[in-house]
């Protein structure tokens, strides 16, 4: 029993760590370019959660809210002051734009807050449990899950259904050709930046309600963020989710085999599914 | 005043000069036509005209403006815009979603859906396919009912023949009328001179990016089309 | 006039080369010890530039060879008795090695997927070894062999090994990009495609580049940890190895040979004098790498040479100083 119960908690985490990637699995899908901010960028939003959530209302869950706001126009602005000056051809100017970018932004924040773990207080939330089929689940991992689901299928049927996810949809396929039809895509690729680092804001906050963060977790969090993302075949949407899984699981159950190398196992599975399918997941269904 | 004025424009990729120096103008209401081999300068004109390609010189005039430094999507919302080489339709949007595309100009006009529908029938039933699922003659249809839907002043349209069968060819070719009687103004380019002479009513000849000949299509003869499509002297 | 700049070069190789022979025999050891760190760090960034500006592969996890080489000398000197210096060669061919083994999985994926797959693997053997109590665990490996040898030998020795690699990152990658196999890096970089056509093994050309430019990493990586008697997973696999590459090849300029030497004079200059300010430096460092990347990302070499016309160790001219057109 306490396997399934490894595994149905590795599956908890998992949907996070799916939301973790998402933001930069999203933003590749559409620009094809790679945030590398990102990690540190999560780690910024918690610190900015903390911040917010002794003056959020009601409950402090309830803080992903303007955490997510406010992320929307840092990722903006990032694309529209920055990233889109360096767009072309050649991917390496701004990958090495958003890596310098995350140098400042994490040695910023060790300078700022210095090198200790902190984390974001959701009260009795964090403690409460509840029995399941016999198994002791935590209510705040359940509930996490939730959110990261109902981020996920909402995004994904906005991306569908509304104007702005066809035209977003639209510039992925050929930028070149929607300008024809009167679309900026640098403004939409802002946008889409926007989404991204929201979403990654998110994730950010749920993870240091879940866990603790110090200014350097970033590192760590873009190697999940990345795993994630190619595991699932870069840019499927649900095969990204399935990635989160598979390293959620992996994690908790090495963790509960070999306690002092449970990340090693998780980095290992990337590698193994590397090995398997270049496709990751989802080229593993298309074949 | 025309519609469309460029002058002397001079286009070029780093060290190579695509388009050397070309002028033509387009009145309200009129189609254009612009013949040459492979390699002339035809796309590169046409890409520098709608904004596509940046690096030029000379000047653009629409409706009589200066749009020479305007981008693409701005010079789309102001009523001109492109069907470009190779149709470039939007791979995994449906054929509706890639019209709909076309109305994020927000041009008001009489070209919507229903019309592009009744001008190709074939796409209203194949409104929920995916682009990239149609057929070479399709797909052409559907990047022409996008650049419609822009409701523009000028089309510009880059090989609609590229890659299609004769019949096809002229099944696309017939929806011209239709589309000018709405008051659309319209630049072809074309490799083949047979119909863009029975497009247009006035022609230019592009040879290593300089016009080489032009002229109304009635008083052009196909020997001196010829010679200024290959370059060669006329045979007596 | 055409072989005016090769004898150019040549010269300049003999000279540098009869300075670091007498270098040692004129300096204090405190002195000659910074430079070897300077060389080392020289060496590192400098086999970064190869693969990100020759080869076009970037790759965020260069610090995996710096350790692997590292371990590699220390591990095998501690064990079996070795002197060090001798197994300096065998660091270049044990990280060539590895990289050789991940290639086939690494290159499926490209451009920031390729770069964060080898930090990855970096990850995988920092953790790797931090748990392996013969390997030192946390805590690290001290290098024994030298203990019982007279100091100023080491020294002297230390810095001809580092003196070396410096050497061999200008004049063997001068000589390198003139080569078929750089000439074969070049068009495989500029375009993929155009080289296949020309009959170029695009696999395996960049195989080639990843392996060497790996390699010499980990010699210098080797060196490094030899010059401070000690080595530990946590520094040795150091992401902000990577900030320190990145930082010098990029302000220098990337796909030059002398990008990278102004670079790390920037780099060390800007150490010195920030010294102490922690945190504070390292945003400095990558403050200025967004500059660059938003002004120019052919960096200051890169931007000096086009205004000047002037190209010393540049592959691109075949012959002398000539100045070349403006844009």
């Amino acid at each position: 029993m306490i396997w399934v119960e490894t595994i149905v908690n590795g599956m908890l985490l998992g949907g996070l760590y799916a939301l973790v990637g998402l933001g930069l699995g999203y933003a590749f899908g559409i620009m094809k370019i790679v945030n590398v901010t990102q990690g540190d960028f999560i780690v910024a939003a918690a610190f900015l959660g903390v911040f917010l959530v002794p003056w959020t209302p009601v409950h402090p869950l309830l803080v992903i809210v303007p955490v997510a706001a406010i992320s929307f126009g840092v990722g903006i602005l990032l694309q529209w002051l920055l990233i889109n000056r360096v767009l072309g051809q050649d991917p390496i100017p701004q990958i090495l734009l958003t890596f310098g970018l995350a140098i400042v932004l994490r040695n910023g924040m060790v300078e700022l807050y210095g090198a200790n773990s902190h984390s974001i207080d959701v009260g009795e939330l964090r403690f409460m449990g509840f029995d399941f089929l016999g198994l002791r689940l935590g209510v705040l991992p359940v509930v996490i899950l939730g959110i990261a689901l109902a981020l996920f299928a909402g995004l994904h049927l906005w991306m569908r259904r509304s104007r702005m996810g066809r035209i977003i949809r639209a510039t992925a396929d050929d930028h070149q050709v929607a300008q024809l039809s009167g679309i900026n895509y640098r403004r939409v690729y802002g946008i889409a930046m926007g989404i991204a680092m929201a979403l990654s804001a998110v994730a950010g906050v749920l993870l240091a309600m879940r866990g603790s963060f110090t200014p350097y977790s970033g590192a760590d969090r873009l190697l999940i963020a990345f795993e994630v993302v190619v595991i699932g075949g870069l840019g499927s949407f649900w095969g990204m989710f399935a990635g989160g899984i598979i390293l959620g699981v992996t994690q908790l159950v090495a963790l509960k085999l070999d306690p002092s190398s449970g990340l090693m196992w998780g980095h290992l599975m990337f590698l193994l599914i590397l090995f398997l399918s270049p496709n990751g997941i989802a080229g593993m269904v298309r074949r | 005043m025309p519609l469309l004025e460029v002058e002397n424009l001079k286009v070029s990729y780093g060290d190579f000069q695509a388009v050397n120096g070309v002028s033509l103008t387009l009145d309200e209401g009129q189609t254009i036509s612009i013949i040459g081999a492979n390699g002339a300068g035809k796309s590169t004109l046409l890409n520098a005209i709608s904004g596509i390609h940046g690096q030029k010189t000379g000047t653009v005039r629409f409706a009589g403006k200066d749009i020479t430094r305007h981008r693409a999507d701005r010079i789309a919302r102001a009523g001109m815009t492109m069907v470009p080489e190779g149709r470039r339709l939007f791979g995994s949007l449906s054929v509706e979603e890639n019209l709909l595309i076309g109305a994020s100009a927000g041009r008001a006009g009489q070209w919507t859906t229903g019309a592009i529908y009744e001008l190709f029938p074939i796409l209203g039933e194949l409104r929920h396919a995916v682009a990239n699922s149609l057929s070479g003659g399709q797909q052409q249809m559907v990047a022409i009912g996008r650049a419609l839907m822009t409701n523009p002043r000028v089309l510009l349209c880059d090989e609609l023949s590229l890659g299609l069968a004769p019949t096809i060819i002229n099944d696309i070719y017939r929806c011209f009328g239709a589309i000018r009687s709405t008051g659309v103004s319209i630049v072809v380019i074309e490799q083949n001179v047979t119909q863009a002479v029975a497009a247009a009513g006035y022609a230019y000849c592009l040879l290593e990016g300089q016009v080489s000949l032009e002229g109304p299509t009635d008083m052009l003869a196909m020997d001196d089309i010829t010679a200024a499509y290959f370059g060669t002297e006329k045979t007596e | 006039m055409t072989d005016l700049r090769s004898k150019l070069v040549t010269g300049a190789a003999l000279l540098s080369a009869v300075l670091l022979i007498a270098m040692p025999h004129a300096m204090a050891e405190g002195n000659l010890r910074y430079i070897v760190e300077i060389f080392c760090v020289f060496a590192f960034a400098q086999s970064w530039n190869f693969l990100a500006g020759y080869v076009g592969l970037m790759s965020f996890g260069q610090q995996l060879f710096i350790g692997l080489g590292a371990y590699f000398v220390f591990v095998l000197s501690n064990r079996l008795g070795l002197n060090p210096f001798w197994i300096v060669p065998l660091a270049f061919v044990f990280a060539g090695t590895f990289a050789a083994l991940i290639s086939p999985l690494v290159f499926r994926l490209r451009d920031a997927y390729f770069a964060i797959s080898i930090w990855v693997i970096a990850e995988i053997v920092r953790l790797f070894i931090a748990q392996r109590d013969f390997l030192g665990s946390v805590s690290g490996l001290p290098l024994m062999a030298t203990r019982g040898m007279d100091r100023s030998l080491v020294a002297m020795w230390t810095f001809y090994l580092a003196a070396l690699l410096a050497f061999l990152a200008v004049f063997g990658l001068y000589y390198l990009s003139r080569s078929r196999l750089g000439l074969a890096l070049a068009a495989v970089r500029d375009n993929e495609g155009t080289a296949a056509s020309i009959g170029i093994n695009v696999w395996w050309t960049r195989f080639v580049g990843f392996v060497v430019g790996s390699g010499f990493t980990g010699a210098a990586g080797a060196v490094y940890y030899m010059s401070v008697f000690q080595v530990q997973p946590g520094g040795a696999f150091d992401p902000n190895w990577m900030v320190i590459m990145l930082f010098i090849v990029i302000i220098g300029g990337i796909g030059t040979v002398e990008g990278p030497i102004i670079g790390t004079a920037i780099y060390f200059l800007l150490r010195a004098f920030f010294s102490g300010t922690g945190n504070l430096y390292l945003m400095l460092l990558g403050a200025a790498a967004i500059a660059v990347m938003m002004v120019s990302a052919k960096g200051i070499w890169g931007v000096f040479r086009d205004f000047s016309g002037i190209d010393i160790l540049g592959a691109r001219r075949a012959s002398g100083f000539d100045t070349h057109t403006k844009s």
